[in-house]
């Protein structure tokens, strides 16, 4: 199964070279929303018996400054606080042309987080710690592949599982606008497919998920995510081989 | 009689105009989908001298109509759409021109707006006619860069009147247009 999982991400992926959307699901693209915009993004996760939920706000303060914050919860039983993060992004580069892009962002990162941090948890968001990185991302007509690598140090809380040190978090993003063939309206559904590789490596050893997603976007003022995320390889602490389902809805205040 | 001289002067300089500003159509790149276009969409009607903004979503082209009597910034109406996170790939003046003639370099002013023709061979002007901008910001760099070589004026470079131009006041924008 994660070997026909692995196929169809490389294809997909070689499939995408040769081919739009870039609101990705598990990933972060190197363009920000529009200037003045918030942006509120809340999401569902389930895996096995565990149940967690994530609240994200966005702000544009221009074209160039995206800023973020998160807070995340354990929702398997009554609700309970497990952590938040802030994120700056810095657009630097930005080609465009008819219906295609080159841009290129770098960001970083501070999180807090009240118990365990482990594998599982990190690629949720759930970090105690502080990072950086570089995002480039290529938009071209109905297809966007986006690339992120980044450096994290993660600290563990005494007692608690959690990665700690250094911790090198990447992703690969491909998305693909499936609908509507033609735009007329602002107010048509549109369906976006992706397929992410997300992973992180620390003490010589990588975690690698593949996370393909459905995206629904509703009167160009929201999206309705339907994703999975499957570990493919990787036995860093903290880390699971269960599948995690997840939902999330995300408004844009214009 | 200090503004029967301005007149005088608008006239001499510019000579009696006969044209009218109708709409803008622009191209956006850098986009694809319908919630980009939303968001170049609501920056354009959030201009406070845009009356109406007619997209076309599949071409990301937006058609800008204006509020009679106010003055128009097609610098604004570019910050606009970077705004949004994009940029001005094409802009296309449509003036309602009557029996204007025009002819390279002539420097015209309409609706508050200073026009210099470039690349533009004799001609006489009716009816609803569009111009094409070709200024830094509303052609891509690459055309831009043609365009900067073409055209030696310092005008071009630094987008206000200047010593070059025949008519206008120092420092004031001036947009270059070609048919």
């Amino acid at each position: 199964m994660r070997a026909l999982l692995a196929i169809a991400a490389v294809a997909w992926i070689l499939a995408g070279a040769a081919a739009a959307q870039e609101l990705y699901v598990q990933g972060e693209a190197a363009s920000n929303g529009p200037r003045g915009v918030w942006r509120l993004r809340a999401s569902a996760s389930f895996a096995g018996e565990d149940a967690a939920s994530s609240l994200k706000l966005y702000y544009s303060a221009t074209q160039d400054w995206q800023f973020s914050f998160a807070a995340h919860a354990d929702t398997a039983g009554d609700p309970a606080f497990r952590g938040g993060g802030f994120a700056a992004k810095y657009r630097f580069l930005s080609r465009d042309s008819h219906q295609n892009h080159f841009r290129a962002a770098v960001f970083a990162q501070a999180d807090a987080a009240t118990g365990d941090t482990g594998a599982d948890d990190f690629l949720m968001g759930v970090r105690r710690g502080g990072g950086a990185g570089l995002i480039g991302t290529w938009l071209s007509g109905r297809t966007a592949v986006s690339g992120t690598a980044g450096y994290y140090r993660a600290v563990r809380r005494d007692g608690r599982e959690g990665l700690e040190g250094n911790v090198l978090p990447f992703s690969v993003s491909v998305g693909r606008l499936l609908l509507p063939r033609e735009y007329r309206s602002y107010d048509q559904t549109n369906l976006n497919l992706y397929f992410e590789l997300v992973g992180v490596h620390a003490d010589g050893s990588t975690r690698l998920d593949l996370a393909p997603a459905l995206q629904f976007i509703v009167r160009s003022r929201s999206k309705i995510d339907l994703s999975v995320r499957a570990p493919l390889a990787g036995d860093l602490p903290g880390g699971t081989e269960r599948w995690v389902f997840q939902v999330a809805y995300e408004y844009y205040f214009f | 009689m200090k503004q029967i001289l301005i007149l005088l002067a608008l006239f001499t300089t510019f000579g009696a105009v006969r044209a009218e500003l109708l709409s803008v159509t622009l191209r956006a790149d850098g986009l694809t989908c319908s919630m980009c276009s939303l968001s170049v969409h609501k920056a354009l009607a959030r201009l406070d001298f845009v009356a109406e903004v007619q997209p076309n979503i599949a071409d990301t082209t937006f058609t800008v109509k204006f509020r009679p009597g106010q003055p128009v910034s097609l610098d604004r109406v570019a910050a606009a759409v970077r705004d949004a996170g994009f940029s001005v790939g094409q802009l296309r003046l449509t003036f309602q021109f009557d029996h204007q003639q025009v002819r390279d370099d002539l420097h015209l002013a309409s609706g508050g707006l200073v026009l210099h023709f470039v690349s533009t061979g004799p001609r006489i002007l009716d009816g609803p006619v569009e111009l094409r901008l070709v200024d830094r910001g509303f052609v891509p760099d690459a055309e831009q860069k043609r365009w900067e070589s073409a055209i030696r004026h310092a005008c071009y470079r630094s987008g206000t009147v200047g010593e070059c131009c025949p008519a206008g006041a120092p420092g004031q924008r001036v947009y270059h247009v070609t048919l």
